[in-house]
């Protein structure tokens, strides 16, 4: 990797002042490259360069870097005979036309370090001593008590032999959320009350400071509540710091509704609601109860395995038709064993064979090659993107370009063949007909490596974090990968799925994107997270232990309503947050809403939408218009919940919802024949589409004597229904 | 810390200048000393001579005064009338583009310029680069070019603003050819070995071929070319035109008579940094930092072909003393030869047809590389400090060679003798033995001035 691994430049010392320090490229020269923003991605930090001279993104990259300073075209940006007319001093003063202006003023400190060290000779040291090990920023808890009060902060490196220094000036400053708190020169100010995190880097080295702005909270009061368990008290603990008050806990009726959605993608029947409300079990116990009949349920089975399907990208482009059906099979079989999760990841990774006989071998044939196994299993199983650092170091992270090949080299001999049995067509998804392989053979090759870009040589692998033992020689370079990933010591492995099944319960992580976990984007509640995690790893990776205690807490249970003390607050929990339906559930919501299951093409009849195996579904424009994911990437944002005009329009005027509720022989029918009275009519509809009784003015207001049949009146009613929030989202 | 007391000395200097700025207002403003400085920091980045937004260029009075495609940019006497204040004023002005738009104190400035005659104040020196004495060395100049003459009795070493001829044992300073362009980016002897050429020039200012005649040691011409250094210049056979390439991306043709462009190509897409002719002359190959040796049809200047796969940036190209192979080194430090020939036997499998010999990996990328007279060697230069020679016939090393300090950035075998010469980072010269790779001598080109010698490299390593 490095050209000058082990040369050093010595200084001459003719001229050396005794008390002058010595101008050092990594310590002293490339930190101005940065501050100046000469190694920025919009200028020579970009792929190609600006005008030629090309630098690498924000300075990760010493050795590079002083290459193109010093020996691109021979020598040409500097000027050892006359300083001043380096071009490495004109260019960047404007002295002859620059068109990134003017960054460095002649005689400023910048000017002068990196004068002086082109006098002195372009010194170049050992980067591993001269960069920062870790920096650290002073002080270490930010609090503001009011918008409009500033804190100074300090930047000090610490470097390998124990030296100390103050960089502040030199540190890149940034605040992750611009409306709570702004950075300027190292003053960070408060906007408005909330939290925000300062990002700091310097050199390759990167620091999150938080920063709490409280605003005024005269008149808050803390009131103790019930905590259920350990992520109750957790929580707490953050809301009472934030000096926020929770909400009330949600009626039965929402909790049913929620619970149900959350575990099972479906909402209740009626028959379910009017059997938990009417069930006398104090309300904690009560709850408990449907929380365990909901995971045991088959339902849940079917609905989790249409997640996972999605994670792990089962679409017939590259599995055909018989490999989307074994693959999700084997998932939905892995999910109704609760399989441990680590054991899960570790079949996965490990598999070998046909693509009929061994299902989860489809993985690897939908990832097909080294680098989209190494972005998507790192996102997927770490909650880390390693999509960046392909072609350079990380920009915010620690993550390096050759982690991102080391981590490839242990799938460098995964390969796949054709199988014995013959070609499938299947329809993509703009409805063209297209070949695929049938069978497919994944299998180990005897050679093959992966080659770092920058020298093109081969990289043995190695893992980005922590230590793994050697491969051996010729076996299953995996092996060693994935007892390293599912080790209950990876410090992200059991995290990753922590924070992405609590996002699933609460509409986002405590670190969001879950599948973005880095220094730069922390987390709301890390003791929280740390508990879960810790949770998750002694019940030994149990997914539906993990489910289950977060929604037996209180914090699961908390009304959408908000109060005076946590009305501004999105991220701490304190309420509970609606969400769009998915694709699917919507689906299902119809279906029970009506009694009548919308049809589709490639949908056959009775089937839940999570059960279709294919990500590829032609034709199918509900369920992509409302965001089902094609299954292409390994990111959760594949899945759009979004709220657009088109939803709307479609709900309104679609023929999904209109066909349903005019089918002959739905429920709505039915409960019109068979049921005399008006007002239990209206408690069907109510408990069927909203999943709650009505109240008695909602009851009140519907008048089957204003025109058109009975029928006409209670399909009305119905359609406003689905129309309104209350069926749209889960809350 | 450790570098206050130059931010102190800094501070100093800056806060003269910024008095100096425009802080006397019974003076008349002066174009060189309160506008131009404006115009550096907000303007030419855009309108300058290689970029023309708006067909403007910013760079020198006259093409100040010329203006753009809007027609002038001020009347003299009528700052109301000037374009170049109605683009800079307002409240949201149009210019610059980027960056902050200009204070209200130095668009007053421009103005009260424009009103008082808009007068060019520019010294005549300023935008010169000719030296009325040989430069004076405190440090060793880093060394971009080293030619033989075809004869083996001179030995041209660039300097800095000069070529020093030496003699080919270096024994002695035969003469110093001083010429206007600081940097000298490559040389080359004409085939009747009366004339060398230089291509130099000032980066993001000018280019110059310069052509000196080898008996009077006088420059006989000198052609302004491009507006940065130029690259690889080349001779054909017959002598009378040289080629070389440009930042610009273009390669061009001149004569080397009149300095007439004879050819201008400009189908690479990144600088071009080598050129050289095919043996019969009538087709040319350039290379350049886009991966590509193209060869070119000398007399129509028509594109015939890529000769290689793109592989790596080519930084270095010589052609075989009497055939038509090319070797060429780039970034990715594997020194390969092609034949120089078109690519009419690709196949989608081997589209790499002209390859003849791959060497090993060099440990960094090749900046030099030149071919023994014989055809039969060739030696490989990096940026890491090492020279390796080959047998181009088996590929095989037959010598490292350790001695430089930093890059090699130029190397040539004697015409006749069993010798290298070499020259880059560090500004010596060395004279190896080959092919066992011996040092025999290292010498400074230039002469350095003793008592006042600054710091550099030369004296340490890397």
């Amino acid at each position: 990797m490095c050209w000058f691994s082990g040369k050093r430049l010595r200084a001459s010392g003719s001229i050396k002042d005794a008390t002058a320090p010595e101008i050092h490229f990594v310590r002293d020269v490339q930190p101005i490259l940065s501050k100046l923003g000469c190694n920025a991605g919009t200028c020579h930090g970009s792929a190609k360069g600006k005008n030629g001279f090309k630098l690498s993104l924000r300075g990760y990259d010493p050795e590079y870097d002083y290459q193109a300073l010093i020996n691109d075209l021979s020598g040409r940006r500097f000027n050892r005979v006359k300083v001043e007319e380096s071009l490495m001093l004109l260019k960047p003063t404007a002295e002859v036309p620059h068109e990134g202006r003017q960054p460095l003023k002649p005689g400023s400190r910048e000017y002068n370090i990196l004068r002086q060290w082109i006098v002195e000779g372009t010194k170049f040291e050992d980067p591993l001593k001269n960069r920062p090990q870790s920096i650290e920023v002073l002080p270490s808890e930010v609090e503001l008590d009011l918008p409009g009060r500033s804190q100074h902060l300090l930047v000090l490196a610490h470097y390998p032999d124990g030296n100390v220094r103050e960089v502040t000036r030199d540190a890149i400053l940034s605040s992750n959320n611009g409306d709570v708190a702004e950075v300027k020169n190292s003053v960070v100010t408060g906007l408005r009350r909330g939290e925000a995190a300062v990002l700091v880097r310097y050199e390759g080295c990167y620091a999150t400071k938080l920063v709490t702005v409280m605003g005024d909270r005269t008149g808050y009061k803390w009131q103790d509540v019930a905590e259920y368990n350990y992520i109750d008290k957790l929580v707490d603990a953050k809301l009472k710091k934030m000096k926020i008050v929770p909400s009330e806990l949600c009626t039965d009726a929402e909790f049913v509704r929620r619970v149900s959605l959350d575990l099972t993608g479906l909402p209740p029947t009626p028959e379910r609601v009017r059997a938990f409300l009417a069930d006398e079990t104090p309300g904690r116990q009560k709850r408990e109860k449907l929380i365990d009949e909901l995971l045991a349920s088959e339902d849940y089975n079917e609905y989790w395995a249409n997640k996972w399907a999605d994670l792990l990208q089962c679409n017939s482009e590259h599995l055909g038709q018989k490999g989307v059906w074994v693959f999700r099979n084997w998932i939905q079989h892995s999910i109704a064993e609760n399989k441990p999760y680590d054991k899960f990841v570790r079949e996965l990774l490990l598999a070998e064979g046909s693509s009929y006989r061994n299902p989860e071998v489809n993985y690897y044939r939908a990832l097909r090659d080294s680098g989209k196994i190494t972005e998507d299993v790192s996102q997927t199983f770490l909650g880390v993107r390693f999509n960046c650092n392909k072609c350079h170091d990380h920009p915010f992270e620690k993550w390096t370009q050759k982690q991102y090949y080391q981590f490839g080299a242990y799938f460098a001999r995964v390969a796949i063949k054709r199988g014995s049995l013959g070609k499938e067509s299947v329809r993509s998804f703009t409805g063209d007909l297209m070949q695929v392989p049938g069978e497919e053979i994944v299998y180990l090759k005897d050679d093959g490596e992966v080659q770092y870009p920058k020298t093109g040589m081969d990289v043995a692998p190695k893992v980005p974090v922590g230590e793994a033992p050697e491969p051996p020689k010729d076996g299953d370079r995996r092996v060693a990968f994935v007892n390293w990933l599912v080790s209950k010591d990876n410090p992200y492995f059991a995290e990753a799925m922590a924070n992405r099944a609590w996002s699933y319960f609460f509409a986002r992580g405590i670190i969001d994107p879950v599948d973005d976990i880095r220094g730069s984007n922390p987390a709301s509640n890390p003791e929280l997270l740390e508990a879960l995690k810790e949770d998750f790893i002694e019940s030994s990776f149990n997914v539906r232990h993990l489910m289950r205690n977060i929604c037996l807490s209180r914090t699961y249970q908390l009304s959408i309503n908000k109060n005076r003390w946590n009305e501004d607050d999105n991220v701490n929990f304190s309420h509970a947050l609606p969400r769009r339906l998915s694709a699917e559930q919507m689906l299902d919501a119809i279906a029970i809403a009506t009694g009548d299951r919308p049809k589709f093409k490639g949908l056959p009849a009775g089937m839940r939408p999570v059960e279709l195996p294919d990500g590829m579904v032609a034709g199918n424009d509900f369920l992509s218009l409302f965001g089902r994911p094609k299954r292409q990437s390994a990111c959760e944002c594949e899945r759009n919940s979004n709220v657009t005009l088109a939803h709307a329009l479609n709900l309104i005027n679609g023929t999904t919802i209109s066909e349903s509720l005019a089918a002959p022989t739905n429920r709505i029918a039915k409960i019109v024949e068979g049921e005399k009275d008006d007002q239990k009519v209206v408690e069907d509809i109510y408990l069927s589409v909203l999943n709650r009784p009505p109240t008695d003015k909602e009851s009140g207001a519907v008048d089957f004597s204003a025109g058109g049949s009975r029928l006409e009146v209670a399909q009305d009613l119905t359609w406003a229904l689905m129309n309104s929030p209350a069926f749209l989202f889960n809350r | 810390m450790f570098v206050r007391k130059h931010s102190l000395a800094g501070l100093l200097i800056w806060v003269t200048v910024a008095f100096a700025a425009g802080a006397d207002d019974t003076k008349p403003v002066s174009f060189y000393h309160d506008v131009v400085p404006i115009l550096k920091r907000s303007c030419t980045g855009c309108h300058h001579p290689d970029k023309l937004k708006g067909e403007l260029d910013l760079t020198t009075y006259v093409a100040f005064q010329k203006g753009g495609k809007h027609g002038p940019a001020f009347k003299s006497g009528k700052p109301d009338d000037s374009r170049v204040i109605e683009e800079v004023s307002g409240e949201e002005p149009n210019m610059p583009k980027e960056g902050d738009p200009l204070t209200k104190e130095e668009v007053a400035l421009f103005e009260r310029w424009i009103r008082e005659g808009a007068k060019d104040d520019t010294p005549p020196e300023a935008n010169s680069f000719k030296l009325s004495e040989p430069p004076v060395y405190t440090a060793l100049p880093a060394i971009s070019a080293i030619e033989f003459s075809p004869d083996g009795n001179v030995l041209a070493v660039s300097g800095y603003h000069e070529v020093v001829l030496h003699k080919p044992d270096g024994s002695g300073l035969v003469a110093r050819l001083v010429g206007e362009s600081p940097r000298i980016e490559s040389l080359a002897f004409s085939p009747d070995r009366k004339l060398l050429a230089v291509s130099g020039g000032a980066p993001s200012r000018f280019g110059e071929i310069q052509i000196w005649n080898m008996e009077t040691h006088k420059e006989t011409q000198s052609f302004k070319v491009a507006h940065d250094s130029v690259y690889g210049v080349s001779f054909s056979p017959d002598g009378e035109r040289l080629a070389f390439g440009c930042a610009d991306k273009t390669v061009r043709v001149i004569s080397v008579n009149d300095g007439k462009e004879l050819m201008k190509f400009d189908n690479h897409s990144d600088w071009v940094l080598a050129t050289a002719f095919t043996v019969d002359g009538k087709r040319l190959l350039s290379g350049s930092r886009d991966r590509a040796m193209k060869l070119i049809n000398v007399g129509n200047g028509q594109f015939i072909d890529d000769i290689n796969k793109l592989l790596e940036n080519v930084l270095c190209m010589a052609r075989h003393p009497t055939q038509d192979l090319v070797a060429y080194g780039g970034d990715l430090g594997v020194p390969r030869i092609y034949r120089i020939s078109d690519n009419q036997g690709r196949t989608a499998a081997n589209n790499d047809v002209n390859l003849v010999r791959e060497f090993e990996r060099q440990p960094g990328p090749v900046c030099s590389l030149a071919y023994s007279s014989d055809g039969n060697l060739i030696a490989v230069g990096n940026v890491n400090g090492e020279v390796r020679i080959y047998k181009t016939g088996d590929g095989s090393r037959i010598a490292t060679l350790k001695e430089n300090q930093g890059a090699v950035f130029a190397l040539r075998f004697h015409p006749t003798q069993n010798q290298l010469a070499t020259g880059g980072y560090d500004g010596k010269v060395r004279l190896f033995e080959v092919p066992d790779g011996k040092l025999v001598s290292a010498f400074d080109p230039v002469p350095i001035k003793e008592g006042n010698k600054v710091a550099t490299a030369s004296a340490g390593s890397h």
